[in-house]
């Protein structure tokens, strides 16, 4: 059983929540981190496979873009220099804190934003995905769901 | 988990991402609920809709009945809809408990 907050972000880039989801996500992440360290630290027995291999450290956040929220993860979004580019900030954050960013498939390819399996899956002119996200079902937000998580949708 | 889930924007896209991820995590052994809004009535009274399909389906999901604002509006559109679809529809209960539900998403 888990409380891994699960950040559902549905808002589209240019709406508040989507920053919003942003901050949220930069905070919790800087707090649980700094959190986790201070509680391996306090370890006395420390497996060196646990920490070889992250898969097996439980994740701190879980996020996943549904709906408008899949424009995030166009790498062909221009914007103007004084907006913020919330695509390079949740990338920034991923390779950060090794958080994965998937974005729902159907939402994704309905929005012009594919990846080169599905491109190639339905015949589409190029990709466009953003380093970092990546397309899958929805199931997989299901998955996510089956623990005892904190839902927050933004 | 138990969640409630509220169809509000008048749009093909948002009113379709709802509902599928409510069918989706009923198939995954959530317990959800759904509320349609007037705003999505448009959608839910034209049988090419994806919307329509869908709500027609909530029992092979074994999800209860879809909540409708208890109004004359949604009266008045229960009336209109054919009766496959509104065996599928309730008005809203006069007493919900906020308990009942870990989470409620909008769409």
């Amino acid at each position: 059983m888990t409380n891994t907050p699960l950040l559902l972000i549905t808002a589209d880039p240019s709406h508040p929540l989507a920053h919003l989801a942003l901050r949220y996500a930069r905070a919790y992440l800087k707090s649980a981190s700094a959190d986790h360290n201070v509680d391996s630290n306090a370890d006395d027995i420390v497996n060196k496979e646990d920490i070889d291999n992250p898969n097996t450290k439980p994740a701190l956040l879980n996020v996943f873009f549904y709906g408008d929220s899949a424009h995030l993860a166009n790498r062909l979004r221009w914007q103007s220099a004084d907006q913020m580019n919330l695509t390079k900030e949740w990338q920034i954050l991923a390779e950060q804190y090794q958080l994965p960013l998937p974005v729902c498939v159907s939402t994704a390819l309905g929005r012009g934003v594919s990846d080169a399996d599905n491109s190639t899956r339905h015949q589409l002119d190029g990709d466009n995905l953003a380093t970092g996200f990546t397309l899958v079902g929805l199931s997989e937000l299901a998955l996510m769901m089956q623990d005892d998580c904190r839902l927050i949708q933004f | 988990m138990r969640l409630l889930i509220q169809l509000h924007t008048p749009t093909e896209a948002a009113s379709y991402e709802g509902c599928a991820l409510a069918l989706t995590l009923a198939t995954f052994g959530h317990e959800v609920q759904l509320y349609l809004d007037a705003p999505v009535f448009g959608l839910l009274m034209q049988p090419e809709s994806r919307l329509h399909g869908m709500i027609q389906s909530l029992d092979l999901y074994d999800m209860p009945a879809a909540w409708l604002p208890d109004d004359v509006f949604s009266g008045w559109m229960i009336g209109m809809l054919p009766v496959d679809l509104t065996s599928q529809l309730m008005l809203v209960p006069e007493i919900i408990r906020s308990q009942d539900f870990e989470q409620i998403l909008t769409f």
